[in-house]
């Protein structure tokens, strides 16, 4: 039974994920199959999902470059290096090991990145619209797939030779498109905004724990704060990730931006506060745990400096969580409707 | 981008089929006024160019074609598959992170496994029945444990 169906199909390479969302309890993978006059799209998790793409009706493949393999690049690049840089820092020679595992961690998925190369998106073209490949992420994956699955078009089509394909699409484009039909519609993949929503609301918790650490500085506080400035930076950088290249607008783009500076400003902050006390307390130096109570006993109220730039923190947080609640509320539906728009109209 | 010759193609327009000339000639089953052009495949009636739906090289009629899709005879229809296997298995593995429900999903896992032990498996994998056997016998050692466990109560109360 395996051996017949290993005849029908060939698997091709490339597998991704189909669909979006942050958390989810079963993922549906898609993978690509290569049978005797179509190719197959199984999205499966625990229920198969079948799209047939006939050879004779394939209309176009359409490979776009994506900024998710410079932006993964950047984010990974700069833990590495922080945690490197940490590593140097630190005089406790467990926690140097540690922080160096950790640097090394990150330096594996760089190098992995890199190796695997380029991002893109694939989109197959027919004459019911388009649909889109989410198995084929990299560029190279993407080309393999093609040149595989080439012959097998030509042989059910024929070919156009090079010089032909200008003229005909000139004369595709000047004639009148059928009324009710979109004239194209932007290449979006599926993210919805999920995440950006909880980035935002994190956002607005941080900004409460700052402002709670101005008035009730204290230990526990100060832990709560590195914990939700730490998962704002975890958030921010897999929001812009997935930003890249979906349907959310420009001001909600924009905001997710501004909140990497806010959180760059915080974590430098945070460096800089941690070195001053280390300065002021040398025999705390290796137990971190002793230099987070001691930044929270510092007075804030009544340290200036340390007013300035805490309420600054707070004010910048809370802004930008509520600017960001605020356009994310307001642009779920024109995603939504975007969505259904794009779906009937494919 | 990869352009093919069927994006200039324009689109076929579908056949309305030719009225019945007289009363010698064959006509469709649902169309009596149309000409049969060829006999269904599976059921033999006669069809006309509206009726008639080539699939897979078979002439088929729409009853056929519903009927062949809902009971899953036309693979080329097929868009969706239930992976009983995988389910099976899932259910008899993800418990174990809350051992308790355990005592409910292993019986469920075996019944799982043995009920959709012949249901049609994935249009592309095969392996389908050693998920099954890895769920029973996941299951039969945690429905063990639960026996072990129990008799262990058992013994020491008395």
């Amino acid at each position: 039974m395996s051996t017949k169906k290993e005849k029908e199909y060939r698997r091709l390479p490339g597998r991704g994920y189909a669909g979006s969302g942050p958390v989810a309890v079963a993922r549906v993978m898609s993978r690509l199959y290569l049978g005797k006059d179509h190719l197959l799209r199984v999205n499966a998790s625990w229920v198969e999902n079948y799209r047939r793409f006939y050879y004779n009706d394939i209309q176009a493949i359409i490979v776009s470059r994506t900024q998710r393999f410079l932006i993964w690049t950047i984010i990974l690049a700069v833990l590495c290096a922080g945690f490197l840089f940490w590593c140097v820092t630190v005089h406790n020679q467990y926690g140097r090991i540690t922080l160096a595992c950790i640097s090394a961690f990150f330096g594996a998925f760089l190098v992995g990145n890199g190796l695997y190369g380029p991002t893109c998106r694939v989109k197959i073209v027919t004459h019911t619209g388009s649909e889109p490949l989410p198995s084929l992420k990299r560029v190279r994956t993407a080309r393999k797939v093609i040149a595989l699955l080439k012959p097998e078009i030509q042989a059910a089509q024929g070919t156009l030779e090079p010089g032909e394909i200008p003229q005909r699409l000139a004369d595709l484009q000047a004639m009148p498109q059928p009324a009710g039909k979109r004239a194209g519609s932007a290449w979006t993949n599926n993210y919805r905004g999920a995440l950006h929503g909880w980035l935002f609301s994190a956002l607005l918790i941080e900004a409460l724990i700052l402002a709670a650490f101005i008035f009730l500085p204290g230990g526990f506080i100060g832990m709560l704060l590195i914990i939700s400035v730490f998962c704002v930076a975890g958030l921010t950088f897999v929001a812009l990730v997935k930003q890249s290249g979906s349907l959310l607008g420009d001001g909600l783009r924009n905001v997710t931006w501004i909140a990497l500076a806010h959180v760059i400003l915080a974590l430098i902050g945070g460096y800089i506060l941690m070195v001053a006390t280390i300065m002021a307390h040398p025999r705390i130096a290796q137990d971190q745990f002793a230099i987070i109570k001691m930044i929270g006993l510092i007075p804030v109220l009544k340290t200036p400096w340390m007013l300035v730039v805490f309420g600054f923190l707070a004010g910048s947080a809370a802004i930008l969580a509520l600017s960001g609640l605020i356009i994310w509320f307001g642009s779920r539906e024109a995603i939504e409707n975007a969505t259904a728009t794009d779906t009937v109209s494919s | 981008m990869e352009v093919f010759p069927a994006l200039f193609r324009p689109l076929g327009v579908g056949s309305t089929g030719e009225a019945v000339a007289s009363a010698e000639e064959a006509a469709c089953f649902y169309h009596p006024q149309k000409r049969a052009l060829v006999p269904c495949d599976s059921c033999g009636r006669f069809l006309c160019a509206l009726c008639d739906v080539e699939l897979n090289g078979q002439h088929l009629c729409p009853n056929c074609l519903q009927t062949g899709r809902k009971k899953g005879k036309l693979r080329n229809l097929e868009n969706e598959r239930v992976r009983y296997d995988r389910l099976a298995l899932t259910t008899s593995l993800a418990p174990l992170l809350l051992w308790p429900v355990t005592l409910i999903t292993a019986p469920i896992a075996i019944f799982l496994s043995i009920r959709h032990w012949n249901s049609p498996s994935s249009l592309v994998h095969g392996y389908t029945r050693l998920r099954f056997v890895l769920a029973i016998l996941i299951s039969l050692a945690e429905i063990g444990g639960w026996v072990a466990f129990i008799g262990l109560i058992f013994s020491r109360h008395r």
